[in-house]
Protein backbone atom coordinates (compact mmCIF):
# COMPACT_ATOMS: atom_id res chain seq x y z
CA UNK A 1 0.00 0.00 0.00
CA UNK A 2 1.50 3.21 -0.83
CA UNK A 3 1.10 6.37 1.65
CA UNK A 4 1.25 9.16 1.58
CA UNK A 5 1.69 12.54 3.95
CA UNK A 6 2.16 15.88 3.08
CA UNK A 7 2.62 18.69 5.57
CA UNK A 8 3.76 22.26 5.16
CA UNK A 9 4.26 24.23 8.07
CA UNK A 10 4.19 28.50 7.71
CA UNK A 11 4.51 31.48 9.82
CA UNK A 12 1.41 34.32 10.37
CA UNK A 13 1.60 36.97 12.79
CA UNK A 14 4.60 34.87 14.27
CA UNK A 15 3.03 31.84 14.89
CA UNK A 16 3.62 28.29 13.29
CA UNK A 17 0.43 27.00 11.13
CA UNK A 18 -0.60 23.98 10.00
CA UNK A 19 -0.90 25.66 6.40
CA UNK A 20 -1.17 22.35 4.35
CA UNK A 21 -1.74 18.77 5.53
CA UNK A 22 -2.55 15.68 3.00
CA UNK A 23 -2.54 12.40 3.99
CA UNK A 24 -3.71 8.96 2.92
CA UNK A 25 -4.25 5.81 5.14
CA UNK A 26 -3.25 5.03 7.89
CA UNK A 27 -1.65 8.33 8.72
CA UNK A 28 -3.76 11.27 10.29
CA UNK A 29 -1.92 14.61 11.73
CA UNK A 30 -3.06 16.05 14.89
CA UNK A 31 -1.85 19.15 16.02
CA UNK A 32 -1.47 18.88 19.95
CA UNK A 33 -0.68 22.61 20.83
CA UNK A 34 -2.15 23.69 23.69
CA UNK A 35 -1.51 26.94 24.06
CA UNK A 36 -2.59 29.29 21.62
CA UNK A 37 -0.10 32.04 21.97
CA UNK A 38 2.64 29.29 21.52
CA UNK A 39 5.05 30.07 18.38
CA UNK A 40 6.05 26.76 18.14
CA UNK A 41 3.67 24.38 16.06
CA UNK A 42 4.20 21.10 17.75
CA UNK A 43 2.53 17.99 15.16
CA UNK A 44 1.83 14.28 16.03
CA UNK A 45 2.21 12.17 13.15
CA UNK A 46 -0.66 9.18 14.29
CA UNK A 47 -0.87 6.15 12.01
CA UNK A 48 -3.78 3.90 12.16
CA UNK A 49 -1.49 0.76 11.19
CA UNK A 50 0.51 -1.21 13.55
CA UNK A 51 3.96 -0.74 11.60
CA UNK A 52 5.06 -1.34 8.19
CA UNK A 53 3.97 -4.34 6.17
CA UNK A 54 5.33 -5.86 3.18
CA UNK A 55 4.90 -4.24 0.13
CA UNK A 56 4.10 -0.77 1.82
CA UNK A 57 5.82 2.57 0.33
CA UNK A 58 6.06 5.45 2.86
CA UNK A 59 6.23 9.03 1.07
CA UNK A 60 6.70 11.53 3.32
CA UNK A 61 6.73 15.61 2.18
CA UNK A 62 7.37 17.81 5.22
CA UNK A 63 8.03 21.81 4.39
CA UNK A 64 8.65 24.22 6.82
CA UNK A 65 8.33 27.86 5.71
CA UNK A 66 10.41 30.80 6.35
CA UNK A 67 11.02 31.81 9.96
CA UNK A 68 8.02 28.91 10.78
CA UNK A 69 9.47 26.14 13.88
CA UNK A 70 7.18 22.87 13.24
CA UNK A 71 7.67 20.37 16.05
CA UNK A 72 7.02 17.10 14.50
CA UNK A 73 6.39 14.34 16.61
CA UNK A 74 5.28 10.35 15.59
CA UNK A 75 2.79 8.28 18.21
CA UNK A 76 4.14 5.12 18.69
CA UNK A 77 7.15 2.94 17.81
CA UNK A 78 7.21 2.13 13.80
CA UNK A 79 7.21 -1.44 14.03
CA UNK A 80 8.60 -3.46 10.78
CA UNK A 81 6.90 -6.76 10.32
CA UNK A 82 8.27 -9.99 8.05
CA UNK A 83 8.55 -9.45 4.91
CA UNK A 84 9.40 -10.84 1.62
CA UNK A 85 10.00 -8.39 -0.80
CA UNK A 86 10.37 -5.38 1.79
CA UNK A 87 8.87 -2.08 2.71
CA UNK A 88 9.89 1.31 1.50
CA UNK A 89 9.92 4.80 3.13
CA UNK A 90 10.93 7.96 1.29
CA UNK A 91 11.00 11.65 3.34
CA UNK A 92 11.77 14.58 1.55
CA UNK A 93 12.03 17.71 3.65
CA UNK A 94 12.69 21.57 2.75
CA UNK A 95 13.38 23.82 6.04
CA UNK A 96 13.30 27.49 4.73
CA UNK A 97 15.11 30.14 5.50
CA UNK A 98 15.40 31.03 9.05
CA UNK A 99 12.65 28.09 9.74
CA UNK A 100 13.49 25.51 12.28
CA UNK A 101 12.30 21.51 12.32
CA UNK A 102 12.66 18.94 15.20
CA UNK A 103 11.67 15.41 14.32
CA UNK A 104 12.50 13.00 17.31
CA UNK A 105 10.52 10.06 15.71
CA UNK A 106 9.89 6.96 18.31
CA UNK A 107 12.52 3.93 17.60
CA UNK A 108 12.10 1.55 14.41
CA UNK A 109 11.77 -1.93 15.51
CA UNK A 110 13.05 -4.37 12.32
CA UNK A 111 11.36 -7.63 13.87
CA UNK A 112 12.15 -10.97 12.53
CA UNK A 113 12.95 -11.39 8.86
CA UNK A 114 11.90 -7.66 8.27
CA UNK A 115 13.33 -6.13 5.03
CA UNK A 116 13.18 -2.39 4.85
CA UNK A 117 14.45 0.46 2.77
CA UNK A 118 14.51 4.18 3.55
CA UNK A 119 15.80 7.21 1.87
CA UNK A 120 15.63 10.50 3.43
CA UNK A 121 16.83 13.81 1.96
CA UNK A 122 16.49 16.90 3.75
CA UNK A 123 17.26 20.14 1.89
CA UNK A 124 18.17 23.28 4.42
CA UNK A 125 17.96 26.90 3.26
CA UNK A 126 20.20 29.72 5.04
CA UNK A 127 20.03 30.19 8.69
CA UNK A 128 17.78 26.89 9.16
CA UNK A 129 17.98 25.19 12.38
CA UNK A 130 17.75 21.37 12.08
CA UNK A 131 16.97 18.78 14.62
CA UNK A 132 16.68 14.82 13.36
CA UNK A 133 17.52 11.93 15.18
CA UNK A 134 16.82 8.07 14.70
CA UNK A 135 16.51 4.98 16.85
CA UNK A 136 16.79 1.39 15.43
CA UNK A 137 16.71 -1.18 18.21
CA UNK A 138 17.45 -5.14 17.50
CA UNK A 139 13.98 -6.33 16.87
CA UNK A 140 11.78 -7.38 19.60
CA UNK A 141 13.91 -7.90 22.16
CA UNK A 142 12.21 -9.43 24.79
CA UNK A 143 10.45 -11.59 23.01
CA UNK A 144 14.13 -12.75 22.40
CA UNK A 145 14.02 -11.23 18.74
CA UNK A 146 17.73 -9.93 18.44
CA UNK A 147 18.61 -9.10 15.10
CA UNK A 148 16.65 -11.47 13.64
CA UNK A 149 15.69 -9.29 10.86
CA UNK A 150 16.71 -9.84 7.40
CA UNK A 151 18.27 -6.26 6.24
CA UNK A 152 17.89 -2.91 7.63
CA UNK A 153 18.66 0.16 5.32
CA UNK A 154 18.62 3.83 5.61
CA UNK A 155 19.91 6.23 3.96
CA UNK A 156 20.18 10.70 5.25
CA UNK A 157 21.24 12.99 3.25
CA UNK A 158 21.58 16.78 4.69
CA UNK A 159 21.95 19.64 1.60
CA UNK A 160 22.65 22.82 3.09
CA UNK A 161 21.80 25.61 -0.18
CA UNK A 162 22.16 22.78 -2.36
CA UNK A 163 25.70 21.67 -0.94
CA UNK A 164 25.48 18.02 0.49
CA UNK A 165 26.87 18.45 4.52
CA UNK A 166 25.93 15.19 5.71
CA UNK A 167 25.09 11.81 4.73
CA UNK A 168 24.40 8.62 6.72
CA UNK A 169 24.19 5.40 5.21
CA UNK A 170 22.87 3.21 7.88
CA UNK A 171 23.00 -0.69 6.10
CA UNK A 172 22.41 -3.61 8.84
CA UNK A 173 22.46 -7.38 7.56
CA UNK A 174 23.23 -9.50 10.25
CA UNK A 175 23.86 -12.20 7.87
CA UNK A 176 26.48 -10.23 6.10
CA UNK A 177 27.95 -8.26 9.29
CA UNK A 178 28.13 -9.71 12.51
CA UNK A 179 26.04 -6.68 14.22
CA UNK A 180 27.79 -7.66 17.92
CA UNK A 181 31.23 -6.92 16.87
CA UNK A 182 34.10 -4.75 17.07
CA UNK A 183 32.97 -1.44 15.18
CA UNK A 184 29.37 -2.25 15.22
CA UNK A 185 27.49 -2.32 17.87
CA UNK A 186 29.65 -3.83 19.91
CA UNK A 187 28.18 -5.32 22.84
CA UNK A 188 24.80 -3.53 22.80
CA UNK A 189 21.52 -4.30 20.94
CA UNK A 190 20.06 -0.54 20.09
CA UNK A 191 21.92 2.27 18.26
CA UNK A 192 20.46 5.73 17.75
CA UNK A 193 21.64 9.07 16.10
CA UNK A 194 21.02 12.82 16.54
CA UNK A 195 22.03 15.52 14.55
CA UNK A 196 21.78 19.69 14.42
CA UNK A 197 22.44 22.00 12.14
CA UNK A 198 22.69 25.41 13.07
CA UNK A 199 24.65 28.39 11.52
CA UNK A 200 23.81 30.78 14.78
CA UNK A 201 24.72 27.96 17.99
CA UNK A 202 28.36 27.45 18.96
CA UNK A 203 28.78 23.63 18.30
CA UNK A 204 31.54 23.23 20.27
CA UNK A 205 30.11 24.41 23.37
CA UNK A 206 27.09 22.06 22.43
CA UNK A 207 29.04 19.34 21.87
CA UNK A 208 31.07 20.15 25.41
CA UNK A 209 27.56 20.40 27.01
CA UNK A 210 26.17 17.31 25.54
CA UNK A 211 29.74 15.34 26.34
CA UNK A 212 29.28 16.40 29.63
CA UNK A 213 25.18 15.55 30.01
CA UNK A 214 26.38 11.93 29.49
CA UNK A 215 29.56 11.60 30.55
CA UNK A 216 28.89 9.82 33.71
CA UNK A 217 26.10 7.44 32.10
CA UNK A 218 27.35 3.62 32.58
CA UNK A 219 24.74 1.89 30.18
CA UNK A 220 25.55 3.38 26.92
CA UNK A 221 28.30 4.46 24.66
CA UNK A 222 28.11 8.03 22.97
CA UNK A 223 30.11 10.09 21.10
CA UNK A 224 29.82 13.92 19.68
CA UNK A 225 31.39 15.47 17.42
CA UNK A 226 31.29 18.29 15.15
CA UNK A 227 30.47 17.38 11.94
CA UNK A 228 31.56 19.34 8.45
CA UNK A 229 30.05 22.51 8.14
CA UNK A 230 28.02 23.80 10.92
CA UNK A 231 26.57 20.30 12.10
CA UNK A 232 26.78 18.07 15.04
CA UNK A 233 26.67 14.76 15.53
CA UNK A 234 25.42 12.67 18.53
CA UNK A 235 25.54 8.78 18.75
CA UNK A 236 24.50 5.90 21.23
CA UNK A 237 24.61 2.28 21.72
CA UNK A 238 22.75 1.28 24.24
CA UNK A 239 20.42 -1.55 25.50
CA UNK A 240 16.86 -0.50 25.15
CA UNK A 241 14.32 1.72 23.07
CA UNK A 242 13.20 3.75 26.06
CA UNK A 243 16.24 4.23 27.18
CA UNK A 244 17.81 5.66 23.98
CA UNK A 245 14.39 7.89 23.62
CA UNK A 246 15.03 9.48 27.09
CA UNK A 247 18.74 10.22 26.04
CA UNK A 248 17.72 12.04 22.62
CA UNK A 249 14.83 13.42 24.53
CA UNK A 250 17.47 14.78 27.09
CA UNK A 251 20.12 16.07 24.04
CA UNK A 252 17.22 17.52 22.38
CA UNK A 253 15.87 19.65 25.51
CA UNK A 254 19.75 20.74 26.26
CA UNK A 255 20.14 21.87 22.29
CA UNK A 256 16.11 24.03 22.69
CA UNK A 257 17.53 25.47 25.55
CA UNK A 258 20.41 26.95 24.12
CA UNK A 259 18.90 27.91 20.99
CA UNK A 260 16.42 30.03 23.40
CA UNK A 261 19.96 31.29 25.20
CA UNK A 262 19.29 29.87 28.53
CA UNK A 263 22.08 27.69 30.19
CA UNK A 264 20.15 24.63 31.74
CA UNK A 265 23.42 23.95 32.75
CA UNK A 266 23.13 26.35 35.56
CA UNK B 1 59.57 -5.97 -13.12
CA UNK B 2 56.20 -4.40 -13.91
CA UNK B 3 57.42 -0.11 -14.42
CA UNK B 4 54.89 0.53 -11.82
CA UNK B 5 56.29 -1.51 -8.88
CA UNK B 6 58.52 0.81 -7.62
CA UNK B 7 55.61 3.70 -7.87
CA UNK B 8 53.87 1.20 -6.39
CA UNK B 9 55.70 0.79 -3.55
CA UNK B 10 56.97 4.49 -2.79
CA UNK B 11 53.04 5.58 -2.48
CA UNK B 12 52.23 2.85 -0.02
CA UNK B 13 55.24 2.69 2.13
CA UNK B 14 54.38 2.93 5.58
CA UNK B 15 57.63 5.24 6.10
CA UNK B 16 55.89 7.64 3.11
CA UNK B 17 55.91 11.25 5.43
CA UNK B 18 52.23 11.91 5.16
CA UNK B 19 51.82 11.82 8.60
CA UNK B 20 49.89 8.18 8.83
CA UNK B 21 51.67 7.23 11.71
CA UNK B 22 50.43 9.81 13.91
CA UNK B 23 46.69 8.61 13.80
CA UNK B 24 45.17 5.99 15.28
CA UNK B 25 41.60 5.99 13.64
CA UNK B 26 40.02 5.47 17.13
CA UNK B 27 42.09 2.49 18.32
CA UNK B 28 43.69 4.45 20.90
CA UNK B 29 39.82 4.39 22.30
CA UNK B 30 39.76 0.73 22.25
CA UNK B 31 42.75 0.30 24.01
CA UNK B 32 42.22 2.54 26.76
CA UNK B 33 38.96 0.97 27.35
CA UNK B 34 40.24 -2.42 27.42
CA UNK B 35 38.21 -3.76 24.27
CA UNK B 36 40.88 -4.03 22.32
CA UNK B 37 43.36 -6.02 24.69
CA UNK B 38 45.49 -8.83 23.27
CA UNK B 39 46.22 -10.90 19.97
CA UNK B 40 42.51 -11.91 19.00
CA UNK B 41 40.93 -8.43 19.78
CA UNK B 42 43.45 -6.70 18.01
CA UNK B 43 43.18 -9.09 15.06
CA UNK B 44 38.93 -8.64 14.94
CA UNK B 45 39.62 -4.61 15.32
CA UNK B 46 41.61 -5.04 12.01
CA UNK B 47 39.64 -7.25 9.89
CA UNK B 48 36.40 -5.53 11.12
CA UNK B 49 37.64 -2.22 10.19
CA UNK B 50 38.87 -3.67 6.68
CA UNK B 51 35.43 -5.42 5.79
CA UNK B 52 33.26 -3.49 7.36
CA UNK B 53 34.59 -0.18 7.30
CA UNK B 54 37.29 0.70 4.77
CA UNK B 55 35.90 -1.80 1.99
CA UNK B 56 32.74 0.95 1.88
CA UNK B 57 34.08 3.81 2.64
CA UNK B 58 37.69 4.80 2.05
CA UNK B 59 38.71 1.73 -0.43
CA UNK B 60 35.85 2.01 -2.30
CA UNK B 61 36.43 6.30 -2.48
CA UNK B 62 39.71 5.39 -3.39
CA UNK B 63 38.50 3.08 -6.21
CA UNK B 64 36.22 5.46 -7.50
CA UNK B 65 38.28 7.94 -7.50
CA UNK B 66 40.93 5.74 -9.59
CA UNK B 67 38.58 5.80 -12.24
CA UNK B 68 37.39 9.68 -11.82
CA UNK B 69 41.04 10.46 -11.97
CA UNK B 70 40.66 9.97 -16.12
CA UNK B 71 37.60 12.60 -16.68
CA UNK B 72 38.87 15.17 -14.61
CA UNK B 73 38.34 17.56 -11.66
CA UNK B 74 34.59 17.43 -12.31
CA UNK B 75 34.08 13.58 -11.28
CA UNK B 76 36.50 14.00 -8.13
CA UNK B 77 34.69 16.94 -6.50
CA UNK B 78 31.49 15.38 -6.02
CA UNK B 79 33.39 12.02 -4.26
CA UNK B 80 35.22 14.78 -2.07
CA UNK B 81 32.16 16.31 -0.62
CA UNK B 82 30.66 12.84 -0.07
CA UNK B 83 33.34 12.04 1.28
CA UNK B 84 33.70 15.03 3.87
CA UNK B 85 29.43 14.63 4.69
CA UNK B 86 29.76 11.08 5.58
CA UNK B 87 33.08 11.69 8.01
CA UNK B 88 30.88 12.84 10.92
CA UNK B 89 33.46 12.13 13.83
CA UNK B 90 35.85 15.67 13.52
CA UNK B 91 39.16 13.72 13.79
CA UNK B 92 38.69 11.11 11.40
CA UNK B 93 37.89 13.71 8.74
CA UNK B 94 40.43 16.23 9.62
CA UNK B 95 42.90 13.11 9.87
CA UNK B 96 41.82 12.29 6.16
CA UNK B 97 42.31 15.67 5.09
CA UNK B 98 45.97 16.24 6.41
CA UNK B 99 47.13 13.02 4.27
CA UNK B 100 45.39 13.87 1.87
CA UNK B 101 47.68 17.17 1.45
CA UNK B 102 50.67 15.76 2.60
CA UNK B 103 50.23 13.09 0.18
CA UNK B 104 49.49 15.46 -2.80
CA UNK B 105 52.51 17.65 -1.61
CA UNK B 106 54.60 14.55 -1.94
CA UNK B 107 53.48 13.57 -5.25
CA UNK B 108 53.44 16.92 -7.22
CA UNK B 109 57.05 17.22 -7.25
CA UNK B 110 57.92 13.48 -8.50
CA UNK B 111 54.79 12.82 -10.56
CA UNK B 112 53.42 15.53 -12.48
CA UNK B 113 49.38 16.01 -13.19
CA UNK B 114 46.91 17.76 -14.20
CA UNK B 115 44.23 16.20 -12.80
CA UNK B 116 45.92 16.40 -9.25
CA UNK B 117 47.00 19.46 -9.40
CA UNK B 118 43.86 20.80 -10.44
CA UNK B 119 42.28 18.79 -6.99
CA UNK B 120 44.93 20.45 -4.92
CA UNK B 121 43.83 23.82 -6.36
CA UNK B 122 40.16 23.10 -6.08
CA UNK B 123 41.56 22.28 -1.96
CA UNK B 124 43.25 25.28 -1.78
CA UNK B 125 40.07 27.41 -2.86
CA UNK B 126 38.06 25.55 -0.57
CA UNK B 127 36.02 23.93 -3.34
CA UNK B 128 37.10 20.39 -2.17
CA UNK B 129 38.15 19.29 1.47
CA UNK B 130 40.79 17.16 -0.02
CA UNK B 131 40.67 13.52 1.30
CA UNK B 132 43.61 11.24 1.60
CA UNK B 133 42.05 7.95 -0.55
CA UNK B 134 40.65 10.20 -3.16
CA UNK B 135 44.21 11.71 -3.73
CA UNK B 136 45.17 7.96 -3.23
CA UNK B 137 43.45 6.89 -6.20
CA UNK B 138 44.26 9.93 -8.32
CA UNK B 139 47.95 9.27 -7.86
CA UNK B 140 47.85 5.46 -8.31
CA UNK B 141 45.71 6.19 -12.12
CA UNK B 142 48.50 8.55 -12.25
CA UNK B 143 51.55 6.01 -11.92
CA UNK B 144 50.18 3.79 -14.23
CA UNK B 145 49.59 1.21 -11.79
CA UNK B 146 46.80 -1.32 -12.33
CA UNK B 147 43.51 -0.61 -10.25
CA UNK B 148 43.39 -3.97 -8.92
CA UNK B 149 47.20 -3.63 -7.56
CA UNK B 150 46.67 -0.33 -6.37
CA UNK B 151 43.12 -1.18 -4.19
CA UNK B 152 45.50 -4.06 -2.75
CA UNK B 153 48.34 -1.90 -1.70
CA UNK B 154 46.07 0.52 -0.46
CA UNK B 155 44.48 -1.80 1.93
CA UNK B 156 47.84 -3.48 2.71
CA UNK B 157 48.77 0.19 3.67
CA UNK B 158 46.10 0.28 5.60
CA UNK B 159 46.48 -2.79 7.35
CA UNK B 160 49.91 -2.34 7.94
CA UNK B 161 50.07 1.05 9.65
CA UNK B 162 46.70 -0.72 11.86
CA UNK B 163 49.08 -3.48 12.85
CA UNK B 164 52.07 -1.19 13.69
CA UNK B 165 49.45 0.92 15.94
CA UNK B 166 48.57 -2.74 17.81
CA UNK B 167 51.78 -3.10 18.32
CA UNK B 168 52.62 0.07 19.72
CA UNK B 169 49.61 0.64 21.76
CA UNK B 170 48.13 -2.87 22.93
CA UNK B 171 51.26 -3.66 23.10
CA UNK B 172 52.09 -7.09 21.40
CA UNK B 173 55.20 -8.42 20.18
CA UNK B 174 56.47 -7.42 16.66
CA UNK B 175 56.10 -11.12 15.88
CA UNK B 176 52.78 -11.28 16.74
CA UNK B 177 52.04 -7.81 14.45
CA UNK B 178 53.43 -9.59 11.65
CA UNK B 179 51.63 -12.64 12.23
CA UNK B 180 48.79 -10.74 11.58
CA UNK B 181 49.42 -8.99 8.86
CA UNK B 182 50.57 -11.98 7.06
CA UNK B 183 47.46 -13.43 7.81
CA UNK B 184 45.67 -10.95 6.53
CA UNK B 185 46.29 -11.81 2.83
CA UNK B 186 43.38 -14.17 1.96
CA UNK B 187 41.28 -11.29 3.29
CA UNK B 188 42.74 -8.13 1.43
CA UNK B 189 42.42 -10.23 -1.88
CA UNK B 190 38.44 -10.82 -1.59
CA UNK B 191 37.89 -7.61 -0.83
CA UNK B 192 40.35 -6.31 -3.67
CA UNK B 193 38.08 -8.16 -6.00
CA UNK B 194 34.90 -6.69 -3.73
CA UNK B 195 36.37 -3.14 -3.98
CA UNK B 196 36.85 -3.08 -8.15
CA UNK B 197 33.59 -1.82 -8.62
CA UNK B 198 31.99 -0.77 -5.10
CA UNK B 199 28.27 -1.47 -4.61
CA UNK B 200 26.82 2.13 -4.80
CA UNK B 201 24.23 1.10 -2.05
CA UNK B 202 26.50 0.61 0.34
CA UNK B 203 28.48 3.64 -0.21
CA UNK B 204 29.61 5.17 3.09
CA UNK B 205 28.08 2.52 5.20
CA UNK B 206 27.87 3.79 8.76
CA UNK B 207 29.70 1.71 11.25
CA UNK B 208 28.07 3.29 14.60
CA UNK B 209 30.96 1.64 16.96
CA UNK B 210 33.97 2.95 15.13
CA UNK B 211 32.16 6.27 14.90
CA UNK B 212 31.72 6.47 18.49
CA UNK B 213 34.91 5.06 19.30
CA UNK B 214 36.55 7.74 17.16
CA UNK B 215 34.65 10.86 18.36
CA UNK B 216 35.22 9.68 21.95
CA UNK B 217 39.24 10.10 21.08
CA UNK B 218 38.29 13.83 21.23
CA UNK B 219 37.82 13.55 24.87
CA UNK B 220 40.16 10.80 26.34
CA UNK B 221 42.29 11.64 29.37
CA UNK B 222 45.73 11.29 27.87
CA UNK B 223 46.38 10.60 23.79
CA UNK B 224 49.49 9.53 22.21
CA UNK B 225 47.93 9.94 18.53
CA UNK B 226 46.15 12.70 17.19
CA UNK B 227 43.09 10.20 15.92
Amino acid sequence: MTCTLHITAALRAGITYLRHSYCTRPFKVANIREDRAALQLPLVIMSASPGMLDGDVYHWKIEVEAGAHLLLQTQSYQRLFTMQQGAHQRIDVEVASGAALHYLPHPTVPQAAAVFEGHTHIHLQENAHLLWSEIITCGRKLNGEVFAFTRFHSTTEVRWKNKLVLRENTWLEPQRWSLPGMGQLETYTHQASLFCFDEQLDMNALADALHEMFAMEERIATGVSRTAHHGLMLRFLGQGGEQLQTMIARAAALVAGMREGVNILK
Amino acid sequence: MQAYLLSLLQLTDPALPVGGFSHSAGLETYVQQGLVHNTASADAWIRNMLAANLAYNDAAFMSLAFDAASQGLDALLPLDEQCTALKTARELREASNKLGLRLIKIFRQLQPSPVAEAYEKAIRLKEAAGHYCIAFGVYAYTLGIPKSDAISAFYYNAAAGMVTNCVKLVPLGQLDGQQLLFHLQPLIRELTIATLQPEPALLGRCNAGFDIRSMQHERLYSRLYMS
